[in-house]
């Protein structure tokens, strides 16, 4: 019989009282169980197992027990915890999988299994199926929220930047800030983006740059790579290291195709590292433009306005209103023009009329002369001493000195003799 | 309280400017828009003009100890 059972079958001692035949085929318990596992082992190692995981249980030790079943048969599988870690995705019940690894059998209770180092969805990526379980999970719990989001702030002062000092990101984000809004401070937390502990070195960063007051924003990113390289940006401590962030969180991982948890839950997501540069700062060129061209309107309407006030200034002194003061005065000035014409007309008038009139008295005066008398042949007796004229002889006597005026001269005379008329 | 950020200081100065340009102020309105135009005109030149370039590395030591370095991306490329 030749058995592969037979073959470990070494150093038999021959039992007594039985037949040689059933000698022949005698077993230990501990014999017949290292047999089939020798056996097992052998012709079932580093094998692929397509099945329906069902009865999943994952006790503290780490250890994930399992059974896989089809229609027909079931088979007890365990993942021992250092595989189990490796494991990214989430297993449950009713999950078709492909397991990898190799048959045991478990001696002390005579059991077979499969142990799983290696276990792949069927149908679909193993990253992929537990990007989808954790987007399920955390979408669940609220942390992609839109009402969650902080608005990022317009200027920052202080940026953090969690990501690799090596990379091809920080490059690409520290030049596109530069070229934008190159007086901010920044801090860079370098992290390793991929590979063991990737995950946690970031989500420690980000905890740790909440702790500075400073920073009013983080970029949390890494450039293109493989769904794999990518992995840390879709680990849940990440997620939840954004989640709890009081900062405002930029996610800026690989390409726009590649989406990751991260960008789920931070607070804006870039496309790529470089446009984070763009999200971050502001254009200070165009910002500066902006307020000189509201400085220039400002001046304008300004100017504008004392322009306008000044020719309506200008216009109100122009007003019949406002000249009326020196019209009344105009007028008043010609009204005593006027009369002063007239004053002066008047007096002259008079004037000439009381002239007309003194020279007829003057003509009258002049008819009654005297000295027309004496052109007829009278004359003016008068005493030598005066002038007076003498009307009678009363005071006359012998010898007294006359004047006798004529028309055209005079005779001193002496008084001969006075006779009584 | 804060000083009002940049964002809300510049939608004020254009509220100012239009309200200037409708022309429906009196000369002393005016000068006074004016006035407080030009003073968050300066106060949003010194938001932008503010902060100084200044770019640090978080490097920690191997007794856990952290310490800030001007980060120098050539230097770095290099190791």
């Amino acid at each position: 019989m030749p058995d592969s059972f037979l073959n470990i079958k070494t150093n038999q001692k021959p039992l007594e009282g039985f037949p040689e035949e059933i000698n022949e085929n005698f077993f230990t318990v501990s014999e017949i169980s290292r047999g089939i596992r020798t056996s097992l082992e052998h012709k079932f190692s580093n094998i692929g197992v397509l099945g329906e995981i069902s009865n999943v249980r994952k006790p503290s030790s780490g250890h994930i027990y399992l059974t896989l079943k089809d229609k027909n048969s079931q088979l007890q599988a365990v993942v021992f915890r250092n595989s189990a870690s490796r494991i990214k995705f989430e297993l449950k019940d009713g999950m078709e999988v492909i397991s990898f690894g190799s048959i045991t059998v478990y001696e002390p209770r005579g059991q077979y299994q499969l142990i799983i180092n290696k276990i792949e969805p069927k149908g679909i990526g193993a990253l992929q199926l537990a990007f989808q379980q954790l987007k399920e999970k955390l979408e669940k719990e609220g942390l992609f929220d839109s009402a969650h989001k902080k608005p990022l702030p317009f200027i920052p002062q202080k940026i953090g930047i969690v990501t690799s000092p090596t990379g091809a990101a920080i490059k690409d984000i520290l030049n596109i800030i530069d070229r934008r809004f190159a007086n901010v401070e920044i801090l860079i937390y370098p992290v390793k983006v991929q590979g063991e502990r990737a995950a946690q070195e970031i989500a420690e960063a980000i905890t740790g740059l909440n702790s500075d007051s400073d920073i009013d924003v983080i970029i949390a990113g890494r450039g293109g790579g493989s769904m794999e390289d990518l992995w840390a940006f879709n680990e849940e401590v990440v997620a939840r290291s954004i989640y709890r962030s009081r900062i405002p969180i930029i996610s800026a991982v690989g390409h726009e195709i590649d989406i990751t948890i991260a960008d789920l839950v931070a607070d804006k997501r870039a496309l790529t590292p470089s446009e984070a540069g763009e999200l971050v700062v502001p254009r200070k060129d165009l910002l500066i433009e902006k307020i000189e061209k509201f400085k220039a309107r400002l001046l304008q309407s300004l100017t504008g306005k004392l322009r306008l006030s000044k020719e309506k200034l200008v216009r109100i002194g122009n007003s019949y209103a406002m000249k009326q003061p020196f019209d009344r005065l105009n007028r008043w000035q010609q009204r005593l023009d006027e009369l002063a014409q007239r004053l002066n007309l008047k007096i002259t008038h008079a004037l000439n009329t009381e002239r007309e009139k003194l020279s007829g008295i003057a003509g009258k005066l002049e008819s009654l002369s005297p000295l027309n008398v004496l052109k007829r042949g009278y004359a003016i007796t008068t005493r030598l001493e005066n002038s007076k004229p003498l009307r009678n002889i009363i005071d006359l006597s012998k010898g007294d000195k006359i004047k006798i005026n004529l028309s055209k001269g005079s005779i001193i005379s002496e008084i001969l003799s006075v006779e009584k008329g | 309280m804060k000083k009002p950020d940049f964002e809300t200081s510049l939608k004020e100065l254009e509220e100012i400017v239009e309200q200037l340009e409708t022309n429906s102020l009196t000369l002393d309105e005016t000068l006074a828009k004016y006035e407080s135009g030009i003073k968050i005109y300066k106060q949003c030149y010194q938001t932008l003009e503010k902060a100084e370039k200044k770019i640090n590395i978080l490097l920690k030591k191997s007794t856990g100890e952290t310490h800030m370095e001007e980060f120098n991306m050539k230097k770095i490329s290099e190791e």
